[in-house]
């Protein structure tokens, strides 16, 4: 059938064209919180220079040295989950969830360990004589470790969370990503931490 | 005048409370964190900037997009 536009009036319209997400939405409400917390993190390192930097000897007299040969062996824990947690996330992508689950396991059951490894050392410095109102030392200790602890806790159930979703194959690649980019943001900053505040 | 003020004023900003002592082991501390705590939004944003860029161009391009991270 005719059309009764003139041919040389009909409009073109070009084929929609598929529109890819550049980033989720997910990724990036975390991307904005990774940077919020990091200029937290910022300010405790900040602090603790300064402070230390003024201190005539460190740490102070009487206070007991932190366990920096020990939380070397938790460090490469940490290091180890994050790259389980890297390796569960290419997994997923390239082969399937399935494939996922066992790296994802390991990464949780090593950020596990660093939780429970830190309960540990933190109840041989209160042993020790470490605490929070002892100096300046165990002040800026229990602080910076401490809110490193909180997040590191608070990750660690956002992984179980997202096993928990794996399990039951009704976890999303965009919301696998973001969990995991908050769990790199947890062990990537404690090597900072622990080169700032254990040395 | 300018040169009287100066001969007066100099002895006065002393009480700066910006001003140290160089010899001060907190002088260098607090140059470090000031530049440290200014460079360190702007690089993380810049590198966001870069990386949503980034994720531009392959949306656009062919190709499917995928987490890389």
């Amino acid at each position: 059938m005719e059309s009764s536009v003139p041919h040389n009036l009909r409009l073109v319209h070009p084929p929609p064209r598929e529109r890819r997400k550049v980033v989720p939405n997910e990724v990036l409400g975390v991307t904005i919180f990774i940077l919020t917390e990091l200029m937290l993190f910022a300010g405790f390192i900040s602090a603790f220079t300064i402070s230390k930097a003024a201190a005539p000897m460190w740490p102070p007299p009487g206070q007991p040295r932190l366990p920096f040969e020990e939380t070397a062996i938790n460090t490469v824990a940490l290091l180890l989950s994050g790259a389980l947690a890297w390796w569960a996330g290419r997994q997923f992508d390239r082969v399937g969830p399935r494939s996922a689950r066992l790296p994802f396991i390991g990464s949780i059951a090593l950020g596990a360990f660093f939780l429970a490894f830190q309960g540990v050392e933190w109840v041989a410095m209160l042993r020790e004589g470490l605490t929070l109102t002892s100096s300046t030392h165990g002040a800026f200790f229990y602080l910076i470790v401490g809110a490193h602890g909180l997040h590191a806790v608070g990750g660690l159930l956002v992984l179980m969370v997202l096993m928990s979703r794996l399990q039951k194959e009704r976890l999303s690649p965009d919301e696998f990503w973001a969990g995991r980019l908050f769990w790199y943001f947890v062990v990537l900053l404690w090597p900072v931490l622990y080169w700032q505040v254990y040395r | 005048m300018p040169a009287l003020l100066w001969w007066w004023v100099e002895g006065q900003a002393w009480a700066c409370s910006v001003c140290q002592d160089p010899d001060d082991p907190r002088a260098a501390a607090y140059f470090n964190m000031t530049i440290f705590l200014s460079l360190l939004p702007l690089a993380a944003m810049g590198g966001i900037a870069w990386w949503l860029y980034r994720r531009y161009q392959e949306a656009e391009g062919p190709g499917v997009a995928r987490s890389g991270l």
